[in-house]
């Protein structure tokens, strides 16, 4: 599990899988994957970011900030 | 007589997958819209996808077939430790995605809106997919109406009054009336309850835990009431204020402090702070330190659902314990600065008070007297004005610095959903009217029906400058509307002019120009109304809808996209129309009414009083 074989045939398996509805065809699972991956670590580093300030701000806090509800910057 | 046509029966079982990579807050109000579905659609079974640190709740929820939690500690933070590359994390990625893809779901419902679930829902094989998603050359996609409205709001940072919560039941009770045909559940059963989740005290008896002693062990004769301790917002002084004028006047009444471990130390100067206060008898006694719980750890949420579900009120700022409080019935008042969307983040119910404001303004007398009224509403059954009960106080100015709401649950024949009732009306800004504008808008697109203007405004709260400014708006809504009409009538132009085309690229010479000609004019009209987001919050509405709808067109051809970007102007056209006539109706409620002779109360006049 720990070495590259694996990971391919983890890939495989779920590849094997999403291809079999039609409406997946020709997704790169790979890709996919590290897409999810990587919007995953940068949200829990912009939390982690916008926690700071918020525990750190006098006042009252921007709640607009602990929300990550429908921000969606740099997509599309 | 027409035949009537007979919705499908709801098939023998539905399989639905859940993802809700989103907050605590996100995760309970999804549970609540699910609630919902559940009560109409027994036999759906619910697979939840959830972030291992915002999973305890649901697995409290008994209905729920399924939990598949993303443990975010074990990849997310090795990678970022450094501990495991990110290739190693990519693989155990794969690994715990493998269960989700062994069916094909009947319905894939994303509530997490954010960028990694749109990967995940794209990933995922579904008959029906709600929400953020892929599309195969991976780029974004939102299809369905209400996320399509939500995200065209979001990113031009418009608010509207439609509660989180209700827009997502009402979108997955649509789908699923549409392809599942109507429900055979029970539509009146209340989604709130202290029985929503199922830990129950008695399952706690074996917890070793003080502060699950401390509570067991507490005078249950005496009145409980919940404090939310938050090391940001409004500090303990301020919340000392309120509780100790709780403590003087109300001697029933004994307070439980929650809240993480950051409020620890927190809550032991808070009960520093009221002691030094010249309360007269035994405070200790009165205060129960439950401090150090969150609902992240799975016994400490079983704790504080024991907690929250055995206390009147839950006094706090905007946190999850709010949304928690809410789901067992317990009535929470609510501290919440005016920048703060209450209808993402307030809770959901009947009942509940909103003290809002600038946060200077908000001062522990409002508090206090909101509180103090709401909890006497079965003496005074609100025949008593909120104006009236603060003056009482001496607090008249107290209260004119600060919007105290109630929430209330409409009818279904008035539109159903919550709203937050403004107790002391004051005349209503154009914000406000604009956000009420949005929110129609909303109704009226996916839900087919909203209120009447004249049931939730009264002449009273229009003045002349928000009259002023909806005459000079009513032109410009007109304006677009037209424009809307004219760039549907270019969009089924495109059609026409594209009947026929073998490839989108190879075509005479004529028929290109004609084409490009057609999108330079659609070109042209869609600048028109972004420009127009700059004269009105609700023109900012409109047009980041219809940049939102442009970018998920799901066509890939020209004629295709000439077809859909005819039905997506003919949406705005709508809206466009609406807002119109909800101006009029806006008007017509400030328009002055004709008084019958019968009714006029002839005052004396001095002159009168004079000759007496």
């Amino acid at each position: 599990m720990e070495d590259g074989e694996d990971m391919a045939t983890h890939i495989k398996l779920l590849q094997g899988k999403v291809e079999a509805s039609p409406e997946a065809q020709n997704k790169d699972v790979d890709k996919i994957l590290a897409c999810f991956l990587g919007a995953l670590i940068h949200e829990h580093q912009k939390n982690d970011i916008e926690n700071q300030i918020a525990s750190q701000a006098e006042g009252f806090s921007d709640h607009a900030l602990n929300s990550s509800l429908l921000k969606l910057k740099g997509s599309g | 007589m027409a035949p009537t046509v007979k919705a499908p029966d709801a098939p023998a079982s539905m399989h639905c997958l859940v993802i809700q990579l989103g907050q605590a807050q996100e995760v309970l109000q999804s549970l609540m819209a699910l609630r919902a579905v559940k009560e109409l659609y027994p036999q759906i079974q619910i697979t939840f996808v959830v972030k291992e640190s915002t999973a305890a709740p649901v697995r409290r929820v008994h209905w729920i077939e399924q939990i598949v939690s993303f443990p975010e500690n074990q990849i997310i933070d090795t990678i970022l430790s450094g501990q495991k590359s990110e290739a190693q994390g990519l693989c155990e990625v794969a690994k715990w995605l493998r269960p989700l893809v062994q069916n094909t779901w009947d319905l894939l419902v994303n509530w997490s809106y954010n960028e990694s679930s749109s990967f995940l829902t794209g990933l995922l094989p579904a008959r029906i997919k709600l929400g953020y998603s892929r599309q195969k050359d991976l780029s974004f996609a939102n299809i369905d109406g209400w996320s399509q409205f939500l995200q065209a709001l979001e990113r031009a940072s418009v608010s509207q009054n439609i509660h989180f919560t209700d827009i997502l039941t009402t979108q997955i009770l649509t789908v699923m009336q549409i392809h599942f045909g109507e429900p055979s559940g029970n539509s009146e059963v209340a989604v709130t309850s202290r029985g929503f989740f199922s830990s129950e005290l008695d399952d706690l008896v074996g917890l070793n835990h003080l502060a699950h002693s401390q509570w067991i062990q507490r005078d249950s004769s005496r009145r409980w009431l919940t404090l939310r301790l938050s090391n940001k917002g409004k500090g303990i002084e301020f919340w000392c204020s309120v509780i100790s004028r709780i403590f003087q006047r109300h001697p029933e009444c004994n307070l439980v402090l929650v809240g993480g471990e950051d409020v620890t130390e927190i809550s032991r100067n808070f009960t520093h702070h009221l002691l030094a206060s010249s309360i007269r008898g035994s405070i200790e006694e009165r205060i129960l330190n439950l401090t150090g719980m969150t609902a992240n750890n799975q016994e400490q949420f079983d704790l504080l659902t024991a907690v929250l579900g055995g206390c009147h009120w839950l006094f706090c700022e905007p946190c999850e314990e709010a949304h928690i409080a809410a789901i067992l019935g317990t009535r929470v008042l609510c501290v919440m600065s005016d920048s703060v969307d209450a209808y993402k983040q307030g809770p959901y119910g009947n009942g509940h008070y909103l003290v809002r404001g600038k946060t200077a303004n908000i001062l522990p007398e409002s508090v206090y007297g909101a509180w103090a009224y709401g909890a006497s509403e079965w003496s005074h059954r609100r025949q008593t004005k909120i104006e009236k009960h603060f003056s009482e106080f001496g607090w008249s100015a107290e209260l004119s610095n600060v919007q105290i709401h109630r929430s209330k649950i409409r009818n279904s024949d008035e539109g159903g959903g919550v709203f937050y009732e403004l107790l002391n009306k004051s005349q209503m800004g154009i914000a406000e009217w604009s956000t009420r504008a949005t929110e129609h808008l909303g109704r009226i697109w996916y839900c087919g029906w909203a209120p009447k203007v004249s049931d939730e405004l009264s002449r009273d709260q229009i003045n002349r400058d928000l009259i002023i400014y909806l005459r000079e708006l009513k032109p410009l809504a007109e304006q677009v509307r037209s424009l809307c009409e004219k760039a549907e009538s270019y969009a089924i132009e495109l059609f026409r002019a594209t009947e026929g085309l073998k490839s989108d690229r190879l075509m005479t010479l004529e028929r290109r120009q004609c084409i490009n000609q057609i999108a330079s004019k659609m070109k042209e009209i869609d600048d028109s109304i972004i420009m127009f987001g700059n004269k009105g919050t609700v023109f900012l509405a409109l047009s980041s809808i219809l940049e939102v709808m442009m970018h998920n067109l799901l066509g890939s051809r020209l004629r295709e996209l000439g077809q859909e970007a005819a039905l997506a102007y003919r949406h705005l056209q709508e809206g466009a129309k609406q807002l119109v006539l909800y101006i009029d109706q806006t008007l017509q409620v400030a328009r002055p009414v004709r008084v019958n002779e019968g009714q006029v109360v002839v005052l004396e006049t001095s002159e009168k009083r004079g000759n007496v």
